[in-house]
Formats: C-alpha cells, structure tokens, sequence
C-alpha cells in the first residue's frame, strides 16, 4: 500500500522520463510517403549539370495503395512545349506494370516480378540517358528499355512525384507510395554499377574512387529526423529541392525504405 | 481500489501514454498556382434518366461547337441537356473547343437508362383443395321427401326471410291427394272425391315395373289400382353400378344400386363437394426501382405453355390478366387452377414508366436456342485514347430472345468485384465508350449478353487502357 502510494506521488514524472526515453529511441525516417497531390521540384538539368549531357537518374521506390484513376508518376520531364520528354508511371489497377513516356511516346510492359502493392518491396529504378547516346532503363537489375531515343534535357526542370510542367500549368498524376533515395549522376552509369546498387541499397558504388563519385550531381536520401520541406542535396552541387503539396494533401515521414 | 489494480492502471498509463504513432507530415502550399492549361474535360449524366442526358465540360474562352450525329447544336454555357430521347437510347456526340490551333475535338457516348424492371421475379406453384360449388355426378347429397321445397314445409333461413334454392327443409308430402293413392271411397262412385281419406306412397304414383293389384284385369296397372312403389326400377344417374364392359357409362343390363327415391341429385338437396387438388400460381418480385413520379403500374401477363413466345411481343399477346399497384410484390393467379406443372404457364411483370415500360425476366422460360456469347477479344477494346476506352463487339445475330447487354468493368483482372456500368436494351448497338477511366489506368471490361430468362453469358475480360 505504501509502495503504490509512492508511484502514484512521482506518477507525473514517471510518464514525463518514460516519454523521452521513447523519444530518443525513435526510428530513423528513411523515406517519404506521397499520397496524392505533393511533388518535388528541382531545378533545371541544364543548372545542375556539369559538362556532359549524359545523365543517369535513380530511384529507390515502392507502391502504396492508390485512391485515383490517375496514373501515378515517379518524375517526368517536360520540354517548353509542355510535351513530356521523360516520365515513368505506375497503373493505378495494374499492379504489374510500368509505362513509360519517351519525347511524348507512351509505352506500357507488365513484369511477373512487378508488384507495386507491396510497399516493403523497393525498386532501384534507374534510367540512362543521353543526347546522342540513346536510353536504357533498368528496375533492379533488369534491362527492361534499350532504347535510341535521345533524350535532350536542356531547359527542363526535374520534377520528382507528378507530371508537371516549368510553370505548373500541368501538374497531375501524383506519387502514390514510398521514395527512398533519388540520385542523379552526370554520367551514365556502367551496368555493373547499378547491379552492386542494386544488391546493395546502402551504398552508392562498389569501390571508392574521386572521379567516378564527382558525377554524383545529386543525393537526396531523405534520412531525417524532422519534417522539411527544402530536400538538402547530400551530394556536393547544392541541388536542392522543395516538397510542394496542394491544399489538403501532405507526405509523411516513414521508416519504410529499402533494405 | 485494491493496490494490484492501481499498480496495473499505472502501469497502462505508462505503455499507452508513451505508444502513440507519431504521424510526421510535410505541408507546403505554393503561392499562387496559375490555372491549368485547358481540358474539355467532357463529363455526362448518361444513365441516370429516362429522356434526357447532359454533357458538361469545362469553361472556356473560345468558341465550342457540338454536333448531335451530324447536326449541329445550338447550346448556352458550358453543359447542354439532350432532351426527348427514349429509354435506353444511345448518340455519340461531338464537341470542338477552337481555343488553340489545332482545336480540341473530343467526343462522347450518351445514353438514357431503359425503365427499371422488377426483380427476382419469380412464381411457385401451390397445391390447393377446392370443391366447384356445384353438385357433380358421383358426389353424395341427401334426398329429401319429394326432392322441392313446398309451400307450408319449415326451411332454415339463410337470410331473407323466404325459402331458396338450397335451403334445408321439412318435406310434410305434399299435402294433397295425388292420382294412385289409396283412398276410402265414401260415396262409393268408385273414384277419390275430394275429402276422402288416401295413403300417400312413395312419390306418389306408378311407375312402370312397379307391382299394382290388377283390379280390373285388363294386365295393366290403371289409375286407381294399388301399386308398390320401390325406386323407380331403372338406373338413373348417380346411382352404383357396375360398368361390364367398362365403357364409363352405364348400358342397359348392367348391375346397378337403385338408391330408391328417384336416384338422383335434385336442385336444393344437399350435396357434399367434393374437394380436388387445385393449382394456383403464386408470383413473388422485387419492387421496380422507378421513381414514383414516373411508375404507373405493373401488369401481368400469362401465356399457357405452348404460347411462351407470345410473351417476347406482347402487343399482340392479349395476355393481361391483372394490373397491379407499386404497393404489390406478389400475385395469387387463382384463375387457371387445373394444371399442376410449374412450366404450364408462363408469366412476365412489365413494368409501365410513363409512356414506356420494362418487362421482367420469363421465368422458367428455357425452351429457346441460347445467345451465344460475345466475342471479346484485345481489338475490342481500346488502349490508345486520351480520357476514355472504347469497347466495340459484333451484336447478336437474332434477337428473338435478347433482353439486354451489360457493360462490366473490374480494375483487376480475374475479380470478383466488377461494376455493371450500363443496360443496352438495343440489340443493334455495337459500342459502348467509357469516360471514367481516368489517364494512364488499366480496366477489364466484359459484354454480357442476357436472354429473356435472365441468364446471363460473360464474353472474357479483356484488358482497356486509357493514355496518361
């Protein structure tokens, strides 16, 4: 009876010391979680660029439940003209599937292995491309376009999430699931690399070497420990980008990422 | 409070005060977005009433022009009612924005929703006991003295104060002296006089076979001789007998029960009816849906077995047996009771909306060729439009038995959750457009062709896709 007495008396302080703990011990926030209506926007490609037009660009993503008939973008590119130069989607019912959009030429494959339901199933989703080098696109390790097409960035902004164009007249087909990491190399990457990538999702290459990490233009990792709203480029070309929402719509924070 | 309960409440406090989610959001509203570039956006209500549809699409600053299947419409703002179709009735309408060079040109399927029939229409039959209510040979009744009732005879009254036809009553004889009675000869002029004394016997007088004194001797009863009255020594209806060469008919010569009396039933004696096993038809349904503003009424039809595909026209079917209100669900069709089979009519509800109607499903109806069902395969079904999927399907080839086609859409293929998105009561129409797929988005869609009995065939799902 005494001994409960004397709980009750620190009960207050208890629970304040018990809270902080638990705080302390919080999970790290490894990816962020798109639900409709919120994009990222980077700068112009031209801006970030160093020398070379050859770009690869890289995602680590999965699916998440979808409450639209709109297909969900993970980035796209579009020109002054408002024709989308790049842009990968998932299908909003088609689970299996990945469309692409080409200098506006849209193409759809099913995968057996493809499963955007699965938001603990991440995808390195890589694209190489170039304006006189022609396209290549792999999820995972898989070579799923190999394609001639060349891909001229030059003005375009790099929107991360939607469809959107420079001045936001487009904006549409918003995100729905979990990015990870986004990276943008200024070169494209050797087929070897991104098989180590995707073997290993932690590390960025399989041997340190200076020259090979200075066309990492781009690192956002989105391993925070606070909401933010301005994405700090981790890479060395402060290339950040900014988290818009629309009105009512919001990302969160999750400790989902790939493993 | 016990200690044990206390440490546990503080002890719950302490789990649950600390185990909340802690939901981290990010929220950044852009100043000043400018509008979107333009869309038609071309929406419709098709399917929602009997006579009219409404396209809308969104504002815009440039000139549009809408076409009806070639004709050119004149309109306000930025939606236009097409008015005065028929139930069930389909248009493809144009529309052309001149905003920017080249225009937009989009165009759009409408269509009326046919008059909602009823549903889970279905009879049973139902075995009953029924007499005819009128004396059938064979059946047994009570012979009554002279077989009529008789002024002065006390009667039971059934309720208006005089004797009927039927009513129970004492015959008394009938109170007077009839020709071949015994009587005392008090004048002694060898014939009854009025006031004397007779034996009223049997019904009264002599009938042929019956033995009589032969007073005269001439070998033939006369009036006046006495007689035994026993039945009148023929068979008459009614009466047993024994049907020797099995005929069904009683012949001269048989071996018969003369039930004495005259043998047979006469109107006012009592009879038992015989009760048989009769048939009714009990019909049961789910109410129409129509509004009430436009339900008028049911009618029921029936054919007899043999006429079922009357009821596929039902113009000229002269079938109606009744008409129903929206109060009714069910149907006892008493009227034709002799046949026990379940397929010895047939019925069908129709259901009357304004200047048109709907009929139900013939049940039990299966005596036809069967639809075939349509053939979908990937051509059918569109994958290279902006905002809509298009489904096209060759239309049966004899629609004798066709009830309706039905448009469904699943988001996942091999689904159990599928949507029905319209009715198409034209057995000619071919094509169906879609205009809620979004942009970029998978659906499955199959034709469903139904016959009159409402059996429905599924064509396969195949995969539409719209452009993102």
């Amino acid at each position: 009876m005494v001994i409960t007495v004397k709980i009750l008396k620190f009960l207050p302080l208890l629970l304040l010391l018990s809270c902080i703990d638990l705080m302390i011990q919080e999970e790290k926030i490894n990816s962020l979680y798109f639900k409709g209506g919120s994009w990222i926007e980077f700068g112009q490609l031209d801006s970030m660029k160093l020398e070379s037009n050859d770009f690869t660009l890289q995602f680590w993503v999965s699916g998440g439940e979808v409450d639209t008939n709109e297909a969900p973008a993970i980035f796209s590119i579009i020109d002054s003209t408002d024709e989308i130069t790049l842009a990968v989607l998932r299908d909003a019912n088609q689970e299996n599937s990945i469309t692409t959009i080409i200098n506006s030429t849209v193409g759809k494959e099913e995968y057996s292995w493809l499963d955007w339901s699965d938001p603990d199933n991440f995808y390195l989703i890589s694209l190489l491309f170039s304006d006189s080098k022609g396209l290549k696109i792999y999820i995972n390790d898989s070579n799923i376009i190999n394609s001639e097409s060349l891909i001229d960035v030059g003005g375009n902004k790099l929107n991360v999430g939607a469809i959107v164009n420079k001045d936001r007249t487009i904006l549409e087909n918003f995100w729905y699931g979990y990015i990870d990491e986004v990276r943008l190399w200024n070169t494209l990457l050797a087929d070897s690399t991104i098989l180590f990538q995707y073997a290993h999702p932690e590390k960025l290459g399989d041997y340190y070497r200076y020259s090979y990490y200075d066309s990492l233009i781009g690192l956002w990792r989105f391993n925070w420990d606070k909401p933010l709203y301005t994405i700090e480029d981790e890479s060395d070309f402060n290339n950040d980008g900014i988290i818009y929402t629309l009105k009512g719509y919001s990302v969160e924070l999750s400790e989902k990422g790939a493993q | 409070m016990n200690s044990q309960l206390k440490i546990n409440l503080i002890i719950s406090l302490f789990i649950f005060s600390c185990t909340d989610d802690k939901i981290q959001i990010i929220s950044n509203i852009p100043p000043d977005l400018p509008n979107q570039n333009y869309k038609i956006n071309l929406k419709s209500n098709s399917g929602l009433f009997l006579a009219n549809a409404t396209i809308y699409w969104d504002a815009t600053e440039g000139e549009v022009e809408l076409y009806d299947t070639g004709d050119s419409i004149n309109f306000n703002g930025n939606s236009h009612t097409f008015s005065g179709m028929n139930p069930g009735e389909f248009r493809d309408i144009l529309i052309i924005v001149r905003i920017d060079d080249p225009p937009y040109v989009d165009s759009i399927q409408i269509f009326t929703r046919p008059v909602y029939p009823v549903s889970n229409f279905l009879y049973e039959v139902e075995m009953v006991m029924r007499g005819n209510q009128i004396y059938d040979f064979g059946e047994s009744y009570t012979d009554l003295g002279n077989k009529i009732w008789d002024e002065g005879e006390s009667y039971t009254d059934l309720g208006n104060g005089e004797w009927n036809e039927g009513e129970a009553y004492t015959d008394l004889g009938n109170g007077e002296w009839n020709e071949g009675e015994e009587f005392t000869d008090e004048n002694s002029n060898g014939e009854w006089n009025e006031g004397e004394a007779y034996t009223d016997l049997g019904n009264g007088e002599w009938n042929e076979g019956e033995e009589f004194t032969d007073d005269i001797g001439n070998g033939f009863w006369d009036v006046g001789e006495e007689f035994v009255d026993l039945g009148n020594g023929v068979w008459d209806d009614a009466e047993d007998f024994i049907d020797s060469n099995e005929n069904d008919e009683y012949d001269e010569g048989e071996d018969f029960t003369d039930k004495n009396g005259n043998g047979v039933w006469d109107e006012g004696e009592v009879f038992i009816d015989i009760k048989k096993s009769k048939y009714h038809r009990v019909l049961n349904w789910s109410p129409t849906i129509e509004p009430d503003e436009y339900f008028s009424n049911y009618i029921i039809y029936r054919v007899k077995n043999n006429n079922a595909d009357d009821l596929i026209n039902l113009e000229n079917c002269g079938c109606e047996i009744a008409t129903l209100t929206k109060a009714n669900t069910s149907f006892i069709d008493s009227m034709v009771t002799e046949e026990s089979g379940i397929y010895a009519y047939f019925y069908q509800i129709r259901v009357i909306s304004g200047s048109d109607g709907r009929n139900s499903y013939i049940y039990n109806y299966t005596d036809f060729t069967s639809l075939s069902k349509v053939s979908l395969v990937d051509a059918n079904v569109s994958k290279n439009n902006n905002e809509f999927i298009q489904i096209t399907w060759e239309p049966v080839s004899n629609s004798t038995y066709f009830y309706q086609y039905e448009i469904w859409r699943s988001s996942e293929e091999n689904s159990d959750n599928m949507q029905r998105m319209a009715i198409i009561i034209n057995p000619e129409q071919g094509k169906f457009m879609d205009r809620n797929v979004g942009s970029g988005t998978t659906w499955y869609y199959s034709v469903a062709v139904v016959d009159i009995n409402g059996n429905r065939k599924f064509s396969d799902f195949i995969s539409g896709w719209s452009l993102p």
